[in-house]
């Protein structure tokens, strides 16, 4: 195993993923070790959390003293859409520096539009990089596909990638795992809130907004009410040790 | 160097030794003044930091202890003692009460040391803070400087820790704020002075860390050898930062390490004091100094003048006078000023000179008489020669009276051919006596002494190889081109004669007579030597004085005539002498005299050509 991979492996093992979903994101999230959720995948649960802070002090103690210290940190790029995706970039900073693999967070601001795993060659280099992937269909393949087409993962040839076979699924999603290049966080589902003088809010059942039917009770001025849950969920992955200028 | 002048060195030399001294006294005592007022300035400033220090403690303790006694606070506190509290519900309750009490730094942690809520680094929580638990009355600690790990950078923080008193387990807050340039901005500092911090949060020097009221500091670099060595050795330390070559712009830094509360060393506090005013003053007071100093040596300069004058006329009369003395007047007297020493000097000078010239005035006496014997004797001695026979002539007359007229005709004409003869010896001996009375003067013409030695040389060739006699050789050493001297050519041919006929008379049984010539330090020397049998001190010693002679045919005049040319061409004449090897005669002769005119070398030569008075030379 290259120093790399064993890099990836103790910087996965670090991530404590049960606090990010139940303390930073007061439970609003599940820990996520498959990049489907188990609603829509069925086989979430074959993944497990490998979350082992000792076991990955011991590979770091086996990598090369200069490796992720202070005179060359790990540098997490952050496409920051707020105070949350930050605070986990901080999180996913602070684990493996209890296993002295030092991680420095680098924020960059995106649109909205913008913030999914894609990456332009303007990109500043990153080893690690923090992103929000949105799952935009029902079907576990479809999503997958989309998953892998986004990020260059490159397999989707042949009957694998058309297949819906969830046992296809899972061993092709398994590969995509079992590098270590991509990890995943916490699946988070997202909220759309509205006033009471909106009408016809009527998005589409995996997120899309069709602002065209939507009108606005305008004699009537109420505060607004809570939001209903109304979306996807967006798991928030992590594509460890990609090469400078790399895609994940 | 004169004695005037050593006087008057001595004399400055300690006038300006002591304006120096005095300028150097007053530089360093003012410099000390205010090296002191500065250290007095700087202790100020570190006491205004402490008391600064301590009350931001104690508002920080006082907020911090308004999070501690808040409602919501005290809920949080109760609702995590529950088993299986959410942890979660409080996450963001840190960073409200730190805007809601303005701290930097809030942080709430349960009785297990599990970080609850921070404000400052939320991604921490969940975490341990282990250093609490040992410290069970933070309550009644103070505000202490604390290392705050933030997301993307370090910093030092000034903490209080309090517990919430109504729940069973300690429930700690702790709150803080950072130590950074607006603490440094309320410092009131004196003109000239500022404050720095350097945060020691890394281990080797970071320039970033140095702070000051207004933001970054300029050339931080500068200062890390000095937390070098207080990271080293953590004790204040004095500093002077030399900004440029300018010694105004220099700048001393007063460091005083700051230290957490395990003593660990956190930070540094700065205090610089600008060297301009010191330099500034310092300059003024060398400058007053140096103007000070220049007056004082020049009225130094006149009043050692002065002095150095009145210390020394009487030391230069005494030396003028023993000059006199020297030259031969016995009997100079000195003004006699005062009593001092110089003056009972004087005294002695005078008594001296006075003792000298009445011994002198004997001595001359003595010999006066001493010659006139001499001279009386000789005289009867060269009279009585040709007296007794004539004596002896008038006698035989006398009894030829009875003889008959052929045999008196006979001894007639003998006795008066005798009388004649005798009669021409006395005149001789009287034609001596009366030229050696009539020296003449010298006339100094440019004369070569080589020429004038060989033309005297010349004359005795027929003695050297005279049939019947031992042989006698000459040998010239002289130096040629030998500069020429103002001299009396004749004199000096006269000298020349009688050296070299006395040199032939010390040879009777043949020898060498050796000439030379040489130039000494502005004189020619003339040295003429036999190969006799040499004379004996006593005989050296006297063989100047005036009818002495040490030979049976002789008037004693015929060295006294050299010593006297020698003593009218300014010069000197001695002689050497080994007993059975030789004499040699040593004649210095100055090569410029004293108002001589520029006569030509024709006319030297000329008056060279007269012929020589062979007589004068005879001894």
């Amino acid at each position: 195993m290259s120093s790399e991979e064993k890099l990836r492996e103790a910087v996965s093992l670090s991530l404590d993923r049960q606090t990010m979903a139940n303390v930073l994101l007061q439970k609003q999230a599940e820990p996520a070790a498959a990049l489907l959720p188990k609603w829509l995948s069925g086989y979430a649960f074959l993944f497990t959390m490998e979350t082992n802070l000792e076991h990955a002090k011991e590979i770091r103690a086996t990598l090369p003293a200069s490796v992720a210290t202070i005179t060359g940190p790990l540098r997490l790029r952050v496409d920051a859409l707020g105070d949350l995706a930050k605070l986990l970039g901080e999180r996913v900073a602070v684990n493996p520096r209890q296993a002295a693999i030092l991680v420095q967070v680098v924020n960059r601001a995106v649109s909205r539009g913008a913030s999914d795993a894609t990456t332009t060659s303007s990109d500043p280099a990153a080893g690690l990089h923090l992103f929000a992937w949105h799952y935009s269909s029902l079907s576990p393949r479809v999503a997958l596909e989309s998953f892998v087409s986004a990020l260059n993962l490159g397999d989707s040839s042949g009957a694998v990638a058309t297949s819906t076979d969830p046992e296809q699924l899972y061993a092709r999603e398994r590969k995509l795992l079992e590098e270590r290049r991509l990890l995943p966080l916490v699946a988070l589902p997202e909220y759309v809130g509205h006033g009471q003088n909106v009408r016809d809010w009527m998005p589409a059942r995996w997120g899309e907004w069709h602002l065209a039917d939507v009108w606005l009770d305008l004699p009537e001025s109420s505060p607004a009410k809570p939001a209903n849950s109304n979306g996807t969920e967006t798991p928030l992955t992590q594509p460890p040790a990609a090469p400078p200028g790399a895609k994940p | 160097m004169s004695f005037r002048a050593k006087l008057l060195l001595v004399v400055l030399l300690t006038i300006f030794a002591s304006v120096s001294v005095v300028a150097y006294g007053v530089t360093h005592y003012t410099r000390a003044l205010f090296e002191e007022l500065d250290a007095q300035r700087t202790e100020a400033l570190v006491a205004q930091f402490n008391k600064e220090f301590a009350q931001r403690g104690e508002e920080i303790a006082r907020q911090v202890e308004n999070i501690t006694n808040a409602e919501v606070t005290l809920r949080m506190a109760i609702d995590l003692e529950r088993p299986n509290a959410d942890q979660s519900l409080y996450v963001r309750d840190a960073n409200g009460a730190a805007q809601d009490h303005g701290l930097d730094f809030v942080e709430f942690v349960n009785s297990d040391g599990t970080l609850i809520s921070s404000a400052q680094y939320p991604a921490r929580v969940g975490y341990k803070n282990d250093w609490l638990a040992p410290t069970s009355n933070w309550n009644e600690t103070s505000a202490f400087l604390k290392r705050e790990d933030l997301p993307t950078e370090v910093a030092l923080s000034l903490s209080v820790v309090r517990t919430q008193p109504n729940v069973p387990k300690p429930f700690y807050i702790i709150g803080g704020r950072r130590l950074d340039k607006k603490f440094l901005e309320s410092l009131v500092l004196p003109a000239g002075m500022r404050a720095l911090i350097y945060q020691n949060l890394e281990p080797a020097f970071v320039p970033a860390a140095l702070i000051s009221a207004k933001g970054e500091v300029d050339q931080p670099e500068r200062f890390a050898s000095l937390v070098g060595q207080i990271q080293k050795q953590p004790h204040p330390l004095v500093h002077t930062v030399d900004w440029s070559s300018d010694p105004a712009d220099a700048e001393t830094f007063h460091a005083i390490p700051l230290s957490g509360r395990n003593n660990e060393l956190l930070g540094i506090f700065l205090v610089g004091s600008s060297r301009r005013e010191l330099v500034l003053l310092t300059n003024k007071i060398v400058k007053t100094a140096a103007g000070v100093g220049a007056g004082a040596l020049f009225v130094g300069l006149l009043i050692a003048f002065w002095i150095s004058a009145r210390i020394t006329k009487p030391v230069e009369e005494l030396a003028e006078g023993a000059r006199e003395v020297a030259g031969g007047r016995w009997d100079t007297r000195i003004d006699v000023h005062g009593r001092d020493e110089i003056g009972q000097l004087a005294a002695a000078f005078n008594d001296m000179t006075q003792t000298l010239a009445a011994q002198k005035e004997r001595l001359l006496q003595t010999e006066r008489v001493a010659a006139w014997r001499e001279l009386a004797r000789r005289l009867a001695h060269e009279l009585r020669n040709p007296l007794f026979p004539m004596q002896i002539t008038v006698e035989n007359l006398q009894k030829a009276r009875k003889l008959d007229a052929k045999q008196f005709l006979e001894v007639f004409n003998e006795s008066t051919a005798t009388l004649k003869t005798e009669l021409a010896n006395l005149n001789t001996i009287v034609s001596r006596f009366s030229d050696f009375s009539k020296m003449p003067a010298p006339q100094f013409v440019r004369l070569n002494v080589n020429e004038s030695l060989r033309n005297a040389v010349r004359l005795f060739e027929p003695q050297f190889n005279e049939v019947g006699k031992p042989k006698i050789t000459p040998e010239f050493f002289l130096t040629d081109p030998l500069t020429e001297i103002d001299a009396d050519p004749d004199l000096v041919h006269r000298a020349f004669l009688n050296l070299v006929l006395n040199a032939l008379d010390a040879m009777p049984a043949g020898g060498t007579l050796t000439l030379k010539t040489s130039e000494h330090d502005g004189n020619v020397r003339i040295e003429v030597a036999d190969t006799g049998n040499g004379l004996t001190p006593e005989e050296c010693s006297r063989l100047f004085t005036p009818y002495y002679t040490t030979k049976l045919q002789g008037t004693g005049l015929g060295l006294a005539i050299v010593q006297s040319v020698v003593s009218d061409h300014h010069g000197n004449i001695s002689v050497t002498s080994d007993e059975g090897r030789g004499t040699t005669f040593r004649i210095d002769l100055p090569q410029r005299q004293a108002g001589a005119p520029e006569t030509s070398r024709e006319a030297a030569t000329e008056s060279k050509n007269t012929p020589p008075t062979l007589a004068a030379a005879s001894d």
